[in-house]
């Protein structure tokens, strides 16, 4: 069991959130629900804190700058849901949808 | 300080918690008596009938009274690491977390008096 | 520091006096709050007053303004000031509008004067969340919605970019402030290998700051946001995001000198795109509000071919740049808001204003010939500045840029053959109100720095 954990290098941790971050990214690509999409958001902004924490540990930094980071980047996230949901609401209104297919109104 | 050792008494409390709650709901189903009528199977809401399915949409306007708590919710987060730092950070971090409550409190007086938080309306 | 404060809680301030009022009443007041701003902060850059003791509580070296930076933040409140004036108030109740862009400018200051990634992050999102909302105040516009939320996706996608690469840059220097990042890559220099994760993290965040500032392979939201928001929205994302976003850009490459030649490698066919698509996009628009959101686009190409030479301490062309774009699109966008309809959006909007209304006419021309940069006005003198500054390293780039320049001419310039079209009996009729007033510095201003730039050296 422990032999798992003290094998563990920062590599491995860059390569997971790496790979969460592509999950999301090909997510916001390649979905057309917007709350999809939101959710994808999300799991990159989450991607990223995992690594923050992780380098943090790793680097011994005794300020803990990337944790600090982290908690800004959930509070940012959090307000950034609130406004994406609440333009989703108003998008659902004007349009009972929630597709980004909607979104090429504005095409020349 | 924090070794990855350090985390063996967390895996052995999560292992005795799940081992636990697997054997308790095991043993209920070996033991317990089993009649099943059709009256049995039906789903148990307080006596009422159920009616329609789990999953309806809900009224906007417990949208809103969600957006505020997720928004106010998360603020806290700033207040662990002063609690930590309590003793080091002093008067001046009194201070310092006042002001954010303050900045904080702007923000809910000013939901509070555009309305938001009535239900009726 | 110190215009942050002052705009901060003379926003709060408004919000809650203009609970129950009409916008328009209280507009000068907003646009009182943002001059007194702007001064302050510009007689600080002077060395007029110093209230460095007032901010002693903020953190050693996250936020410092240089003396250029604190002009470019000075012109960042006035441009904002001159938006909020000119620009027409909704007849709503409520000041949200008008205090969200205050909020908005905020972030704006911050990421000028940030020198630590966490402040320029944190910028960003104070810049961009209030935007979103705003691009769609009109709730029952279709096209707002589109904007707000086209706009949404966008910025949250781009800041999560740049959230891997400030992390990258955090794991590859084991430090956040830009001047220790500036130190680790000197070290790496002397052993002519830069870490991958510096490398790695350098593209990504430039990638999510070059989606703010919408450089092309990444601009595609910006003409359909333009367009569907409300007009004083669209002005206000064109001048302050892009500015604040350039100024951020430049004080974050100073940290990444010693990496110049190759980060220039990359950037340079961007910058390069950039203008001649651009331009040539902007060549075929029909609608007004388009073609300048097209030409703001090359406008970003300009300004990326100066980010290309390694950043010292020559901001001052930056900043004189910045200044002439955004002066001259504050005048175009408050002309094109005055004078468009809901089905009208062509050129043919200002058709014989030079005979029902001379003085808009004339401004239109300034305003025409500085972001087109014909001698004369301040356009020109940017434009001059800026090209001679990125020549050494970027000549391919400038010489691409004078075409570019060249092209822009003919759809800048379309106006100008409707202008005087019609004779029209209707004679000239100007109220000289408070916003003429503002219109006419705007105008004066382009014209008098154009004519003497040594007025722009006291400035700086």
């Amino acid at each position: 069991m422990l032999t798992i954990f003290h094998s563990l290098e920062i590599s491995h941790y860059i390569y997971l959130s790496t790979v969460l971050f592509s999950i999301g990214l090909f997510g916001v690509l390649f979905r057309r629900n917007a709350i999809i999409l939101l959710m994808c958001i999300e799991l990159m902004l989450n991607a990223v804190n995992l690594l923050l924490a992780a380098f943090t540990e790793y680097m011994g930094d005794v300020q803990a700058n990337g944790q600090m980071f982290v908690f800004f980047i959930m509070v940012v996230a959090a307000a950034e849901a609130a406004v994406g949901l609440a333009i989703i609401v108003m998008v659902y209104r004007n349009t009972r949808k929630t597709d980004v297919s909607f979104l090429d109104q504005l095409k020349d | 300080m924090s070794t990855p050792e350090s985390y063996i008494p967390i895996l052995i409390q999560l292992a005795f918690s799940i081992g636990f709650v697997a054997l308790a709901l095991y043993l209920s189903q070996l033991l317990g008596p089993k009649k099943k009528t059709k009256q049995k199977l039906e789903v148990f809401e307080c006596g009422i009938e159920s009616q329609g399915d789990a999953r309806f949409p809900v009224s906007v306007k417990y949208f809103l009274s969600a957006i505020l708590f997720v928004l106010f919710d998360v603020e806290v987060i700033f207040f662990y690491p002063y609690a930590v730092n309590f003793r080091e950070l002093g008067w001046e971090g009194f201070v310092a977390v006042l002001t954010f409550v303050g900045f904080f409190l702007a923000g809910f007086i000013y939901v509070w008096k555009k309305g938001a938080l009535e239900w009726e309306r | 520091m110190i215009a942050i404060a002052i705009v901060f809680f003379g926003a709060l301030a408004l919000l809650f006096i203009g609970l129950n009022k009409e916008e328009k009443s209280l507009k000068l007041a907003a646009a009182s709050i943002l001059g007194l701003a702007g001064i302050s902060i510009f007689a600080e850059s002077k060395g007029i007053i110093n209230v460095d003791a007032f901010f002693t509580w903020v953190p050693a070296g996250m936020i410092t303004f240089n003396p250029t930076a604190q002009v470019i933040a000075a012109i960042l409140t006035v441009m904002a000031m001159i938006i909020i004036n000119l620009m027409p108030a909704v007849s709503r109740k409520g000041m949200d509008v008008i205090a969200l862009m205050m909020f908005s400018l905020c972030g704006g200051l911050l990421m000028i004067g940030a020198q630590h990634l966490v402040v320029l992050f944190l910028g960003i999102e104070i810049l961009s969340i209030p935007l979103f909302v705003l691009a769609g105040s009109e709730k029952d516009d279709i096209y707002g919605n589109e904007a707000s939320l086209k706009y949404f996706l966008m910025g949250a996608f781009s800041t999560a970019i740049f959230l891997l690469g400030a992390t990258f840059l955090y794991g590859g220097s084991g430090t956040m402030y830009y001047h220790e990042i500036l130190l680790r890559l000197s070290f790496a220099e002397h052993f002519g290998e830069f870490p991958i994760l510096m490398q790695t993290g350098l593209v990504l965040v430039s990638v999510g700051l070059l989606f703010k500032v919408s450089a092309v392979p990444f601009h595609f939201w910006s003409p359909d946001v333009y367009e569907g928001s409300p007009n004083r929205i669209a002005a206000f994302m064109a001048i302050i995001v892009k500015i604040a976003g350039f100024a951020a850009f430049a004080q974050l490459l100073t940290a990444f000198v010693p990496m110049q030649t190759w980060y220039s490698n990359w950037m340079l066919p961007i910058s390069a795109i950039t203008v001649l698509a651009g331009n040539i996009m902007a060549l075929a628009q029909q609608s007004y509000k388009r073609m300048l959101a097209y030409s703001s686009i090359s406008h970003a190409g300009y300004l990326l071919l100066f980010l290309l030479q390694p950043i010292q301490e020559n901001f001052q062309v930056l900043g004189v740049y910045l200044l002439s774009y955004g002066l001259g699109t504050a005048v175009l966008f408050y002309l094109f808001d005055k004078y468009a309809t809901s089905q009208d959006k062509t050129v043919g909007i200002f058709t014989g204003i030079a005979y029902t209304n001379r003085f808009d006419a004339m401004a239109l021309i300034v305003a025409t010939l500085t972001v087109a940069g014909i001698p004369s006005t301040i356009g020109f003198i940017a434009k001059y500045q800026l090209f001679t500054a990125a020549f050494p390293t970027a000549m391919w780039g400038v010489l691409l840029a004078l075409v570019g320049s060249a092209i822009s001419i003919s759809y800048y310039f379309k106006p100008f053959r409707v202008l005087f079209k019609t004779e029209s009996d209707v004679q000239p009729s100007i109220h000289f109100t408070w916003k003429y007033v503002c219109l006419l510095g705007v105008t004066l201003s382009m014209v008098i720095l154009g004519l003497f730039p040594v007025l722009l050296n006291w400035i700086f």
